[in-house]
């Protein structure tokens, strides 16, 4: 993991979300990387490269969403399309929360 | 078999005969083991110099190179050697030890997190937490090192790794690579259609071309589309510059025929090169009028300085050969014009540089080299003045060896490559083309080179001033010098006996050829300082950031602009 951040620190292109778990291989992990940065798609050479990574695949925006939001009413989870958690979130006015987005 | 008994056998499984390396607490079992074993190993005087020389042996015969440090300390001084090797794509191994795994994380003695200092700087790198992982790691490391584009590698060795068994199993194992390294020649129609429609064709090659050592294949390629080569720093030597086509070095202390002409063509064919801005100048002026082909082994450098390429990923020697099979039964045109041009503007830029002075110039050192040296002479440089009056006059001719460090820039470099690369051709003549300033950095390794006899020879060009800096700072920073001037020491001659080797003076450029044949005859390593003019110039030099419109022509360059051809091509939408 560290080495593939590194690849993004050094082309300084930040990242929103990482998302990271077991696979089907043995062995492997799963990584999805999420960033609205324009230089985002450039980087899938970029992460070939590093020796641990056996493939890499760019998949454009129709991302999934996910939000944990904590307000006075509670803690609760809104999952949809990239578009809709955001507009969620942002009628939630003054509750603390994170957003994650990914794509399979 | 003891873990440390296993990294030795893996490396002589590897072929491997020269260690370059300093011992130290962390890996005391590994040199036990090194003791009982055919691998020679080189005790250098500093870590850093270690991976200079395996950098430097690996660039000669193009397969990886072994340094070896002890943890903290040694880790650390390491750094600078591979990072200048992963900029140059240098194959070399470094190993290094570290404290056992029980106390790893609690600051013990000599302990410092080598595995993630190394870890932007090398290609890819291990901590070994087993001895069972030895050979895997080992062999998988070779394999990593040597597959695709060249990089270092480095593999950190705790203590108690060194020290425990490996069952046979693990050593039996056989090693198969997970990941398949990708060709793609799709587009390689695009590619050929481009050079058959081009007009003026140029063909730059850059480190790609010496590390797959096609340069016979690319000479076929130019002599078939009628095309000028013109090459990058790294790719000075990648094909011999007496040759016709060939017009040396382009970029920002490079000939002005080579940039002229790069500029002038409608077509770039760009060879494993990754359009450094030391090359290209300022990127954005960079290939505007022209069509670009660019071919690399390294797939995330298709596209990346410079947009807009057709791109051909793969070894060059493979995309050359598919090139040359593409356009043999295709009638192309003789392009005679274009050559005439090249023709012409090679022999506007081409300056009798036997410069006489008052003080010797350096250019002058640079002619006497390209007459005295022999035809299989391996030239290493520093970095500094010196490396771009070599870059610029030196002749690498057909069998010549032209070391450098291109990427890094490292200060101190040529002179431990130097010894690396006596060790892995000792029937060559290794010189190293020195400055004051960088020698100072490594000069420690007289005592190396002498010790283990290997006799390589040292030119320092003596100005007394960190000559590069001092030049900026005279052209963009008002003559305000700030902190270049090195003063009258040391004695470079008195240094250089101290170690026991022998060395020159010379101050007048009638001593040059016969201290330069004297090199050659030396039965130790030898030493000549030349005391040159202060206040030459390197010139012609492309400001920084500038493109290759603006270059700066030295007072004596008989240079005119091209202008002795009429009618550049014609842009391209």
């Amino acid at each position: 993991m560290q080495r593939i951040t590194a690849v993004f620190t050094r082309k300084r292109i930040s990242i929103d979300t990482i998302l990271a778990g077991r696979c089907e291989k043995e062995g492997c992990a799963r990584v999805l990387l999420a960033s609205r940065d324009p230089g985002f798609p450039k980087m899938v050479e970029h992460l070939r490269r590093v020796h641990d990574v056996l493939d890499v695949e760019y998949i454009e925006d129709d991302a999934e969403g996910f939000a944990l939001l904590r307000s006075a009413a509670g803690r609760r989870a809104v999952v949809g399309k990239a578009g809709e958690v955001d507009a969620k979130v942002a009628s939630e006015d003054g509750a603390s929360y994170v957003t994650a987005y990914g794509a399979l | 078999m003891k873990g440390a008994r296993a990294v030795v056998q893996m490396l002589e499984e590897q072929g491997v005969t020269v260690a370059f390396g300093h011992p130290g607490g962390a890996c005391l079992p590994l040199y036990d083991e090194l003791y009982a074993s055919k691998i020679r190993h080189v005790l250098v005087r500093h870590e850093q110099n270690a991976a200079h020389m395996a950098d430097g042996y690996a660039r000669v015969l193009k397969r990886p190179g072994v340094c070896i440090a002890t943890s903290g300390p040694g880790a650390t001084n390491l750094v600078t050697g591979i990072a200048t090797a992963y900029m140059d794509s240098s194959p070399i191994v470094a190993i290094t030890g570290q404290v056992a795994t029980s106390v790893m994380g609690n600051d013990a003695f000599q302990e410092v997190d080598a595995f993630g200092l190394m870890m932007p700087i090398v290609k890819h790198n291990w901590r070994i937490e087993k001895a069972d992982d030895v050979p895997r790691v080992f062999r998988e490391a070779f394999h990593v090192c040597t597959d695709g584009r060249f990089g270092p590698v480095h593999i950190d060795l705790p203590l108690d790794v060194q020290r425990d068994e490996v069952s046979d199993a693990a050593v039996k194992a056989k090693y198969a690579p997970r990941k398949v390294r990708k060709k793609d020649l799709s587009r390689l129609l695009d590619a050929i259609k481009f050079i058959e429609e081009a007009e003026a064709p140029v063909i730059l090659v850059g480190g790609g071309g010496r590390w797959s050592t096609s340069g016979a294949e690319i000479l076929r390629l130019a002599e078939m589309i009628g095309a000028p080569v013109v090459t990058t720093l790294m790719g000075k030597g990648s094909v011999p510059e007496d040759h016709p086509l060939v017009l040396g070095p382009v970029g920002m202390h490079g000939k002005m025929v080579a940039t002229h002409t790069l500029g002038a063509g409608d077509l770039i064919v760009a060879l494993g090169t990754r359009f450094s801005d030391r090359s290209t100048g300022k990127l954005s002026e960079f290939g505007k009028q022209q069509r670009i082909v660019h071919v690399d082994i390294d797939s995330s450098e298709v596209g990346k300085n410079v947009q807009h390429v057709v791109g051909l990923v793969g070894d060059l020697y493979t995309v050359v050969h598919a090139l040359l099979a593409g356009l043999e039964r295709r009638a192309l045109s003789k392009r005679t014009p274009w050559l005439d041009r090249v023709g012409a503007w090679k022999r506007e830029c081409a300056c009798d540089f036997d410069y006489h002075g008052a003080k010797v110039l350096p250019q002058k050192i640079i002619w006497e080299l390209n007459r005295h040296l022999p035809d299989d002479a391996i030239l290493t440089t520093e970095v500094g003045r010196h490396q771009m009056w070599a870059e610029h006059f030196f002749d690498v001719r057909q069998g010549r060896t032209f070391i450098t460090s291109g990427g890094l820039g490292t200060m101190g470099f040529g002179f431990p490559a130097a010894i690396g690369a006596k060790i892995a051709a000792p029937g060559r003549f290794v010189m190293d083309l020195a400055g004051d300033g960088s020698l100072q950095m490594t000069m420690k390794e007289f005592a190396t080179a002498r010790e283990n006899g290997v006799n390589v020879a040292v030119l320092v060009m003596n100005d007394g001033y960190l000559g590069m800096v001092w030049q900026w700072q005279k052209m963009w920073y008002n003559e305000r010098y700030s902190a270049v001037d090195l003063g009258r020491f040391p004695d470079f001659v008195k240094i250089a006996e101290a170690y026991g080797c022998e060395a020159v003076r010379v101050e007048r450029e009638g001593d040059l050829p016969d201290a330069i044949l004297a090199s050659q005859e030396a039965d130790v390593p030898f030493l000549i300082d030349v005391a040159i003019d202060p206040d030459e110039l390197m010139l012609p030099i492309m400001p920084p950031g500038k493109s290759a419109k603006e270059v700066i022509l030295g007072p004596r360059c008989i240079w005119k602009g091209g202008q002795s051809v009429a009618s550049p091509i014609p842009a391209r939408p």
